[in-house]
């Protein structure tokens, strides 16, 4: 499981730069974790894991208020890794952790044209592709389709792949 | 009940109503057949478990009050740990929950509690698993639009070439991906009626058609793809690409294809 990773190691949008944090036997430059902005707790270690059941509380769904911060689950801690340089600028990232658990991986610096550091929110969004929709007609194996509220699409398709197999 | 089977020198393949849905096991090596018959085994063990169609499951009875999570069966308080890990990760936007939710609407089989969707996601990598255990090395496992494919359809393709749905052209689709070892999850509400509702606020999303998510475990790349649907185009694909591992490409209402830059690795076209 991607959880019991020893080292994270995180690509940064394509631009070729690499984090790494934590000691790792492999990795020929590492960084130490310091605690930056802890939020509740200094202590993450120290917190229960998580043993919400949301079986039993369905009614409790969140309604407009983030979650975030919810006052009953384990406390929230916010690392931030050291920058670290690399042939295209400088890269920072930060994991948020919630009872041990990896919740959440920003970055908080990344390399522009300008060797300027930038928000991920102002980065992110001129390097995700965008191109028009077309209908294709290729060689395919198989087909994956929109199932959580609708199936027969798929089926469809996967039917007559399965005919054209049978 | 659909069943045709077909056994070969070269491997077994079977198609076969499950779940609401059809689930297609295609083994291109040559084993013991009683493999795949262990994975429709396995798929009934998770219907009688998790169906939100009859009132006898365990998960019902979870509903219904009657049976208590720490009662369950392991693999009900495993998918249901899971659940919650997602909904964490999502802020909010995976919520097996949202049936709960005072606006979203009743319909027939969808229940306040209702793990359908990363349940068949979570069963198919299990199944994957299984099929690995006898031997199985070149295969994939597609439960009506989620699969996963390990291997290579046969020695001149380097992996399995997985179409990905086009939202409004019953026929097409919208792109081709290459995948090898890998889960390719889609969520979407492309038929008319149907909707995607944001847990946090009950009300239908929109502005994608559809997400298609690519990454090592099937589960949680349904539960991703999900997410992203929720969030919507700018806010979903930039949370998709904070995912390490998973990579993905989203249309829009608006018949434009987003996509995180990594999945350039698995494109075909």
């Amino acid at each position: 499981m991607r959880r019991a990773t020893p080292a994270l190691i995180i690509t940064a949008v394509g631009l070729g730069a690499i984090a790494s944090f934590r000691s790792s036997p492999g990795l020929p430059t590492t960084h130490s974790l310091k605690v930056a902005t802890p939020r509740t707790s200094t202590t993450p270690a120290a917190s229960t894991p998580a043993t919400t059941t949301p079986a039993t509380t369905p009614a409790t769904a969140p309604s407009g208020s983030p979650s975030s911060t919810p006052t009953t689950t384990p406390a929230t801690t916010t690392i931030t890794g050291d920058p670290y340089d690399n042939q295209y600028g400088t890269v920072q990232v930060s994991v948020t952790l919630q009872g041990g658990k990896i919740t959440d991986v920003q970055a908080l610096q990344l390399p522009d044209s300008h060797q300027r550091s930038v928000e991920i929110s102002q980065a992110v969004a001129p390097i995700l592709r965008q191109e028009a929709l077309q209908a294709q007609s290729a060689q395919i194996d198989l087909v994956s389709g929109a199932t959580y509220t609708s199936q027969s699409y798929a089926q469809s398709l996967q039917s007559a792949l399965d005919k054209s197999h049978g | 009940m659909a069943n045709c089977d077909e056994s070969t020198t070269t491997g077994v393949r079977r198609a076969q109503e499950e779940w609401g849905t059809v689930i297609t096991v295609d083994v291109r090596d040559a084993i013991d057949e009683r493999a795949v018959d262990a994975c429709y085994a396995w798929f009934r063990r998770v219907d009688e478990l998790f169906s939100t169609w009859r009132p006898d499951t365990e998960i019902m009875r979870i509903v219904a009050g009657t049976l208590a999570v720490e009662e369950a069966s392991p693999e009900v308080g495993h998918v249901l740990q899971l659940c919650e890990d997602m909904r964490l990760e999502s802020h909010g936007a995976f919520d097996v929950a949202v049936g709960a939710h005072p606006d979203v609407p009743r319909r027939l089989g969808f229940a306040p509690l209702d793990p359908s969707g990363l349940v068949k996601g979570w069963a198919v990598g299990q199944a994957a698993i299984l099929l690995r255990e006898w031997g199985a090395e070149n295969f994939f496992i597609t439960a009506g639009g989620d699969l996963v494919a390990f291997g290579r359809p046969d020695t001149s393709a380097p992996g399995w070439r997985v179409g990905v749905q086009h939202p409004w052209d019953r026929d097409r689709v919208a792109a081709v991906l290459e995948v090898s070892g890998r889960a390719v999850a889609t969520s979407g509400a492309y038929e008319r009626g149907e909707h995607v509702f944001d847990p946090r606020t009950g009300r239908p999303v929109s502005g994608l058609a559809s997400v298609t998510v690519v990454g090592p475990d099937l589960a949680v790349a349904d539960a991703y793809a999900t997410a992203s649907m929720v969030l919507g185009p700018d806010a979903g694909l930039r949370w998709l690409q904070t995912r390490v591992g998973y990579e993905g490409l989203a249309i829009t209402d608006d018949h434009v294809v987003l996509t995180t830059p990594g999945i350039d690795r698995y494109r075909c076209s």
